[in-house]
């Protein structure tokens, strides 16, 4: 390197002032010019060589158009393989319609939404025809006129229902329709629809068109090893009496997870943020009442945020299998919430136990009767567990596998297909309606309010007769109540012995503004309690309230305009967040967003709340890489670099011929052409 | 392919100068050595004006036309006339006749003023995917420019290498010395005032850089006419 700077500078002094190179023997120099020379010919050509190597490292650059574009879900179903098996992209882009028999695997074809065609669709899928990628473009959120949603939401649940159940050997991206992609679709299409570029052989005018080339450069996509599904429950105990036996126990249940054809954009506003949001609401109001004593209930609530819904409600069986044996022969029943956003004024509840089940027929009933109230219908439809079919299409099959009565509430009415109805693509925040959760809310809050207000009654034996009870009754009413509540207010209360206006008449008095609520409650705290069946307490209920001429009044705990009134602030805000977060349980981390702030809710509502982490069985397994950014970049045909470069080789002849003839005379001109000829005839 | 495209701009933006080179005498007469010196100084002319210019400009966000930053660019720009003058004077050349130095010394002074601002955009930005014209019009641009930068060499040798000039051409030269000197500024203000298209103003830069040459052109050939 010394010795290479050295001979440099003696080369530049020679160069710069060849008079001074005498100054230095000459013989020096020469070596020095020789051997610098070749010194330096071997770095300009390792510069050379590292430019070359450089530059053939074509960077993409920046591109025209960049957005976010959401891959399809890949997934494995025992072994068989669906979805879009690649991630990576790099094609010329193409839009319909396409010349008949044209070959597409080297296009990447750009399907908007708006107006999109199911027979071409359908002939790519079911004819297993080779695609370069495919891109549907999903209309934009903001500009879709109310009347718009309903057909493409009919046209997005079409579509995923194909693509979920296909396998496309090819990538499959979501994207939303930009300014930028609606400018470059027209042209594409004035193409021949392919997008490619004329070959050099084709005419010269269509040498100059662009193509345009779809590129998403991501890693090829991996199994997802042992993904996780975190199952949340929220215990909140009841008022254990003087004995030591365990309390019943209510669970209110609700998956929160989706599936999706695309899985950063399955929200489930619907299926399944409904429930959740129903049993978060319900979780809040039953925690103001626990939270004082007076008016605790005495059964123990519980509340379960389950995972792996979609998936055959694998989290659900996980959770099940994990309880104490002792706190699951105390659950009574189980209501499962699944899709309640959407109904209009008929709700089912499915149940797997025959209907002429006690328990069964007693919430039916409760439900029914404050549906009446509410202008509602409740149906019910019982349909019989195949243990030897994994298929579980209803959340309280799980329940009933072990022996806990289990039901699920549900606006829709047949059991939903595998992996269909978990929120996807169509089921967005404009799919729920705030007012019939509120419905539902109040729905399944006032029916358990029933079995709540129920358990607060003092013990009564079976088997007196009615004026006996009368006589305790009145007993009761009789003890001095002057214990007030902590500013609940209530309206009126489902139980008739919660009417008397006063301490001293036993009359019923059905006005309202005698009422005091306070006698209630100081009942029940002085009583003593051990359970009498929920069953027996109500038919009890149901007699007396015959008996004291208590019928056909409207019935709240949960009443407007109360304290304990359902929130709609609370409702929508926790429909906005759920309908904000894509939540495919495979692509959820162990300490996900969204599963943290569901704890810390149901934290804040219960006593005690536990976390479990399994994973998804084996019959599913997934693939990663469901997020990228697409790139549209406008290129040429190799022909356009062919053609400018003939142009512009011309044009430097011309200028040298130009020039040439200008400074130094024709006569050069022509020497200089004729000088090859010459020198090979000196040589011959 | 785009490395394809990238040669073919490349090609565009420095050919000429090398083409030039080769096809006038100046290869003949090797004068090398002065386009490398005219280069080097360029170089240093352009540091001192990037540090005026940092120092006198405000930094703008908009790409709209102040006047005063304008006139502020074309005060600077009169420092390019300033290294003309060093490179063509000051420096020694070896015995080349002035019809070839002035030559030689627009040529390395174009060489080098395409290089700093053309090849590093054409390097990081024609090799990619994406397709635009910008290149295409850089290298018009390249060209037009070694058409400009010859024609200011040589109105500069005549201003200040030519002792005897008739009196009566004086003023044309200083004032084509001027025009030239401030044809950075004018195509600036079309570009942002006039909001003119790039094949519109490459068009015009083309135009007026052959328009000068000519101009400039008869100016020599009539200063060297024997008297």
């Amino acid at each position: 390197m010394i010795i290479h700077y050295q001979c440099f500078q003696f080369d530049s002094r020679s160069w710069f002032g060849r008079k001074t190179s005498s100054l230095f023997s000459g013989r020096l120099a020469r070596i020095c010019r020789g051997g610098g020379g070749m010194v330096m010919s071997l770095t300009t050509y390792s510069i050379l060589v590292l430019v070359l190597v450089l530059a053939v490292c074509v960077e993409l650059g920046d591109a025209a158009t960049a957005v976010d574009a959401y891959r399809l879900i890949q997934y494995d179903l025992d072994g068989a393989p669906y979805g879009s098996r690649l991630a990576a992209l790099n094609h010329f882009a193409g839009v319909a319609p396409f010349a008949s028999g044209v070959d597409l695997s080297r296009t990447a074809v750009i399907l908007p939404l708006r107006d999109l065609n199911f027979t071409l669709l359908h002939e790519f899928i079911t004819g297993k025809q080779q695609l370069g990628g495919l891109l549907f473009l999903l209309p934009r959120d903001t500009d879709s006129a109310r009347k718009d949603t309903g057909p493409i939401r009919t046209i997005l649940s079409k579509l995923e229902h194909l693509l979920i159940h296909a396998n496309l050997p090819y990538p499959v991206y979501f994207a939303h329709e930009d300014d930028k992609i609606n400018e470059v679709l027209p042209d594409v299409q004035r193409g021949d629809g392919t997008g490619q570029p004329a070959s050099a052989t084709t005419g010269g005018l269509e040498l100059m068109t662009h193509s345009f080339k779809l590129v998403v450069s991501t890693s090829e996509p991996k199994k997802l090893s042992s993904p996780t599904i975190t199952n949340i429950q929220g215990w909140l105990p009841g008022l254990k009496g003087d004995g030591t036996s365990q309390l019943p126990t209510i669970a209110v249940v609700a998956s929160y997870d989706t599936f999706g054809a695309a899985p950063e954009l399955s929200v489930g506003s619907d299926s399944n943020g409904s429930g959740v949001v129903v049993l978060l609401e319900i979780a809040r109001l039953f925690s103001r009442l626990y939270s004082n004593p007076n008016t605790r209930g005495r059964y123990n609530l519980l509340f379960g945020l389950t995972s792996g819904g979609p998936y055959n409600y694998d989290g659900t069986m996980k959770w099940l299998r994990n309880f104490d044996q002792r706190i699951r022969e105390s659950i009574e029943f189980a209501i499962c919430l699944n899709s309640v956003g959407s109904w209009d004024n008929e709700l089912w509840l499915h149940v797997s136990k025959p209907p002429e089940n006690v328990y069964i027929r007693q919430v039916y009933e409760s439900l029914a009767d404050v549906a009446k109230e509410l202008d509602v219908t409740i149906g019910l439809k019982h349909k019989k567990i195949n243990i030897s079919n994994s298929r579980v299409a209803w959340e309280h099959e799980q329940f009933s596998r072990v022996r806990v009565t289990a039901l699920t509430l549900s606006e829709l009415s047949v059991a939903p297909e595998l992996l269909h109805n978990t929120g996807g693509l169509s089921d967005s925040r404009d799919s729920v309606d705030d007012t019939t959760i509120q419905k539902s809310i109040k729905l399944v809050a006032e029916s358990l309010g029933i079995g709540y207000a129920v358990s607060l009654k003092p013990p009564i034996s079976s088997g007196s007769t009615v004026s006996d009870r009368e006589k305790i009754l009145r007993k009761i009413v009789a003890l001095d109540q002057n214990g007030s509540d902590e500013g609940h207010d209530f309206h009126v209360l489902p139980l008739t012995c919660l009417c008397f206006s006063s301490p001293r008449t036993a009359r019923a008095d059905p006005s309202i503004s005698g009422f005091d609520s306070g006698i209630f409650f100081s009942i029940t705290y002085r009583l003593a309690s051990s359970l009498l069946p929920y069953v027996l307490l109500r038919k009890l209920l149901l007699e007396e309230r015959h008996i004291y001429g208590y019928q056909g009044r409207n019935v709240q705990i949960f009443a407007d305009n109360s304290s304990l009134a359902l929130n709609p602030f609370y409702v929508k805000s926790w429909l906005d967040l759920l309908s904000q977060t894509p939540r495919v349980a495979p692509f959820l981390s162990k300490n996900d967003a969204i599963v943290s702030a569901l704890k810390k809710e149901l934290a804040d509502h219960t006593d005690e709340v536990n976390v479990y982490h399994e994973t998804i069985d084996g019959m599913f397994t997934f693939y990663d890489s469901t997020r990228s950014t697409l790139s549209i970049y406008q290129v040429t045909s190799v022909g356009f670099d062919f053609v400018m470069l003939a142009i512009i080789g011309l044009y430097l002849i011309v200028l040298f011929t130009v020039l040439v003839i200008a400074t130094r005379g024709f006569d050069e001109l022509l020497l200089m052409i004729r000088r090859p000829p010459t020198r090979k005839s000196k040589a011959a | 392919m785009t490395l394809f495209h990238f040669l073919n701009c490349a090609l565009l933006t420095f050919g000429p100068h090398a083409v030039y080179y080769t096809a006038t005498p100046l290869s003949e007469y090797d004068t090398i050595g002065t386009c490398v010196k005219a280069a080097i100084v360029y170089l240093g002319t352009a540091l001192v004006k990037l540090i005026c210019l940092a120092t006198f400009l405000e930094v703008s966000d908009s790409d709209s036309f102040n006047p005063y930053q304008e006139l502020l660019k074309a005060l600077i720009g009169f420092i390019d006339v300033a290294g003309l003058y060093f490179a063509l004077t000051q420096l020694t050349h070896r015995n080349i006749s002035q019809n070839h130095k002035f030559q030689a010394v627009g040529l390395g002074w174009a060489f080098a003023d395409s290089v700093l601002h053309r090849l590093v955009p054409l390097w990081v930005g024609a090799r990619g995917l994406e397709f635009t014209w910008e290149y295409i019009f850089q290298g018009i641009e390249a060209n037009a420019d070694l058409v400009l930068n010859l024609s200011l060499a040589a109105i500069g040798s005549l201003m200040w290498l030519r002792r005897n000039k008739p009196k009566t051409l004086i003023p044309i030269i200083y004032a084509c010395a001027g025009i030239l000197a401030t044809m950075p500024s004018i195509t600036s203000y079309l570009r942002r005032a006039l909001g003119w298209q790039p094949p519109k103003l490459v068009a015009f830069e083309l135009s007026s850089s052959l328009v000068m040459a000519i101009i400039s052109w008869q100016l020599f050939s009539a200063c060297h006419r024997p008297v």
